[in-house]
């Protein structure tokens, strides 16, 4: 239904919209709406509140100063961790963990690889004492002194291994039990051959170890005059006079052959390079 | 009574409305002071507009019965952090247009209308005579329209709009009391109330006249 066109008199919008005010619930509705209320209010009161809602009356009256409290807190934590922060060096940290993980479970693991080691002292120290009684005084001093070098080497493998100490290879707990196991193989292994222990893992161990002889000999051989390059100058020049008939003049191909023989030199390092693969800690050459 | 109170005071509209805050503050006290039935007179003062209030946003009159309680009980709870700073009337128009812009949100997509009755008063009743034939049949039908038409129109207002609306046209609250229930300036209240108006006249056109 449209309405009526025909009234002049003037309807607005706020004349529309008061009709909503008299859109009013019945008397009934309210004495529902009073007992609901009433219910849920009492049932709001028998409902417990949680104990982080439940704040003493202290803490009420700090609700305002959360955030500087918080910032504080944070700021002090902060200083607090920047203050005793000191970093740690992993050796002394292994070494000193270890010392306090020495167990008895462990000793066994450890007894008798230093009862070799007092084993193998004894017995340098028996074979000392038969060199000497056996031959002159110089044969003796020749034997300990070839006798002294074994704990000393043992002594340098055991600076680049944290967890054995000292000149006779003193044990230190690792910290796990592999490690562990790790840790009495090796000194097993180098109680039995410490010239193969010392020569696989030794000092010179490592990418560097490895990487940087080669890379010094590489070195050497572009400063330093190879032998085969001035017979290599020679054939280059024979070859060059015998195909094209053109003879150089003795100075100019004496700096010409310098040049070819040195961009011949970077061609085989190119390929001397492109021979050695470096990958992560690993070495490879191609023939 | 301290100073911002007595600031936000001076910004409420009218006297009238001075004189029922610092009423309503006395009972308020009187019920932070541990006398709870004090709180009934504040219910049966406040009900009917704040329920007036979720009924023109929500139009759906159990919703607006469900919602109107809620702000009550939520009143009741938190009215030892009541501290007068604004009367408490808008305080109680913050909870329950609050609750019912919550609602409205979570039930976007969930819409029934029911309406409540018309109770056609003097002043009603004259320009619905002269929007009608004047013909007792067909005004019953036409009021019927045009109240489903006026709640249509509303519901096309986004939220926001809608509560300018009502708290302004239907409710008749100033546009400061507006803002602070709103917790917007004057300046915007005003701007959505124009829009707000621009939308319902385009709606409402054929039953307007100029």
């Amino acid at each position: 239904m449209s309405p009526n066109r025909d009234s002049q008199a003037k309807v607005t919008l706020e004349d529309l919209l008061r009709l909503k005010r008299c859109e009013r619930p019945p008397a009934e509705f309210w004495a529902r709406f009073e007992r609901e209320l009433r219910q849920k209010q009492l049932a709001a009161l028998v409902v417990r509140q949680s104990w982080w809602q439940r704040r003493p009356r202290v803490l009420r009256g700090m609700a305002r100063l959360h955030l500087p409290l918080g910032a504080t807190a944070v700021l002090a934590l902060t200083l607090f961790t920047l203050h005793y922060y000191e970093p740690v060096d992993p050796h002394v940290a292994m070494s000193d963990r270890g010392d306090e993980a020495l167990a008895p479970a462990s000793v066994e693991l450890a007894n008798p690889v230093a009862a070799r080691d007092s084993d193998r002292a004894v017995a340098s120290g028996h074979a000392l004492a038969s060199a000497a009684e056996a031959s002159s005084a110089q044969v003796a001093e020749a034997d300990s002194s070839a006798a002294v070098p074994a704990p000393t080497a043992a002594a340098s493998s055991a600076g680049s291994r944290p967890w054995l100490d000292g000149a006779a290879g003193e044990v230190r707990q690792p910290l796990t039990p592999s490690a562990r196991y790790i840790a009495a193989n090796l000194a097993a292994a180098e109680a039995a051959e410490p010239e193969l222990v010392s020569a696989t893992l030794g000092p010179t161990r490592g990418f560097q170890a490895r990487v940087i002889p080669v890379r010094t000999e590489v070195m050497n051989n572009l400063t330093a005059p190879v032998p085969g390059r001035a017979m290599r100058n020679n054939r280059l020049a024979s070859y060059q006079g015998a195909d094209s008939g053109y003879l150089p003049d003795p100075a100019l191909s004496t700096s010409g052959r310098e040049r070819l023989s040195r961009y011949l030199s970077d061609t085989a390092l190119n390929e001397s390079i492109s021979r050695l693969g470096l990958r992560g800690d690993s070495l490879s050459f191609k023939f | 009574m301290n100073l911002s109170k007595a600031i936000t005071k001076t910004l409420v509209a009218s006297p009238e409305r001075q004189q029922e805050a610092d009423s309503d503050w006395v009972v308020v006290q009187r019920v932070q002071a541990g006398d709870v039935a004090a709180f009934d007179a504040l219910i049966k003062k406040y009900r009917e507009r704040v329920y007036a209030v979720i009924y023109h946003m929500t139009s759906n009159r159990e919703d607006a019965a469900d919602l109107a309680q809620d702000t009550f009980i939520k009143a009741f709870q938190s009215i030892n952090r009541f501290q007068g700073q604004a009367s408490f009337f808008t305080w109680l128009y913050r909870i329950a247009v609050n609750s019912a812009l919550t609602h409205l949100r979570k039930n976007r997509l969930r819409t029934f209308f029911s309406f409540d009755q018309l109770h056609e008063e003097d002043k009603t009743a004259e320009f619905i005579d002269v929007l009608t034939d004047k013909n007792g049949a067909d005004r019953a039908t036409f009021v019927n329209e045009l109240q489903e038409k006026l709640n249509e129109a509303l519901q096309k207002l986004s939220i926001i709009h809608r509560t300018v609306v009502t708290l302004f046209e239907i409710d008749g609250l100033s546009h400061q009391e507006i803002a602070e229930i709103m917790n917007c300036s004057v300046g915007t209240v005003r701007s959505r109330l124009h829009y707000a108006k621009q939308q319902l006249q385009s709606e409402l056109q054929p039953y307007l006249r100029a």
